[in-house]
């Protein structure tokens, strides 16, 4: 029996680089988990006075937080992302009636271990509050902003 | 002089602490020391990744060309229009239109990356007080978290405060107890894949 000619041969292998080429271009979540970046969790959830409601969409450890953060509020999840970032990068949160979260990872890993990130927060488009956070890995940090209806706009960010 | 309010000044300076009193308390206490330097920190990253801001120069350069086109735009009312001189009728209506053009490139640049009109909120969502387009851009407030804390930073009238709390005592007497903090996160984290 004898092997293919090599001009067959160099075009099976042509075609072989053609079919696993775009396959190894892909970014998959594997590769990602190598880089210096992190998983950043942003979401958004309103809390109107009174009540104890909680949204079925949250889960009982995150109500816990939510009610130490703020006692006597029923909490209704608006939205949450999670995404994984690079330096540089933001994770970016439409959370209606014109209100954007914005959360930005300045440093993955400081000196202290703690990642930094910027939070950013505006109101059809016009910069309403800023904050720079270093915080451990794993924790969640909340942003309360009190509406005029006196409900509460509580944004959370967090980093893995 | 208690160390959270020292945090709480080095996060949002308020001025309502004694400057003297202030770097007493710093030179005394390794914690606060350690967080002001942390919040020192902070404040160099702020530095190099705030936005440029347009020079007065530039500011006045602006305004002084909105004034010079507001005035243009009363000229035309100063003329006087001959119904027989056809040539100068063109001509003021030409200067009417250069006035106009004048008034709406000087609006332009002026609103150009500034305020939008003002929000259109329908009846049934929250209207936030409008803001000016000159309205000074918020200032930045610091968020320096331990290991079992949780920073709130309350955004109100008033300006923002930084409560820190200690997350401990949140889980100690409830099923939560052994959690981790990496379980709460992934609790955190599902919810966003549902």
């Amino acid at each position: 029996m004898t092997g293919p000619r090599p001009s067959t041969r160099a075009a099976w292998s042509v075609l072989v680089a053609l079919a696993i080429g775009p396959v190894l271009a892909l970014p998959s979540p594997a590769r990602a988990q190598g880089a210096p970046g992190r998983q950043v969790v942003l979401f958004g959830v309103l809390a109107t006075p009174g009540g104890t409601a909680m949204d079925a969409k949250i889960s009982p450890v995150v109500a816990a937080q939510l009610r130490r953060t703020l006692p006597g509020h029923s909490f209704k999840l608006i939205q949450i992302k999670s995404d994984r970032v690079l330096p540089g990068q933001s994770v970016e949160l439409d959370l209606g009636d014109g209100f954007v979260a914005t959360a930005q990872l300045l440093n993955p890993l400081d000196p202290n271990g703690k990642v930094q990130m910027r939070f950013d927060l505006s109101l059809m488009g016009l910069p309403q509050f800023q904050s720079i956070v270093a915080t451990p890995p794993d924790q969640f940090n909340f942003f309360d902003k009190m509406l005029p209806s006196n409900a509460h706009l509580l944004i959370g960010v967090g980093a893995r | 002089m208690r160390c959270d309010d020292v945090t709480r000044e080095l996060a949002t300076p308020s001025g309502d602490l004694d400057p003297a009193d202030l770097a007493g308390h710093l030179a005394s206490c390794a914690s606060c020391a350690g967080w002001a330097s942390r919040a020192s920190d902070l404040d160099r990253i702020w530095e190099a990744t705030r936005p440029a801001e347009p020079s007065a120069d530039a500011l006045d350069a602006l305004w002084a060309h909105a004034s010079a086109a507001l005035d243009a735009r009363t000229a035309p009312a100063t003329l006087r229009f001959e119904a027989p001189g056809r040539p100068r009728r063109r001509a003021a209506l030409a200067f009417a239109l250069a006035s106009a053009a004048a008034v709406l490139f000087a609006a332009s640049a002026l609103f150009r990356d500034r305020a939008p009109d003002a929000p259109k909120v329908a009846d049934n969502q929250v209207a936030s007080p409008p803001v000016r387009a000159t309205a000074p851009p918020p200032s930045v407030v610091k968020v320096n978290v331990d290991v079992d804390q949780i920073a709130i930073v309350r955004i109100g009238e008033g300006g923002p405060r930084v409560e820190i709390l200690d997350e401990t005592p949140l889980f100690a007497s409830s099923s939560l107890a052994d959690d981790t903090p990496h379980d709460r996160f992934n609790a955190w984290e599902s919810m966003a894949s549902r």
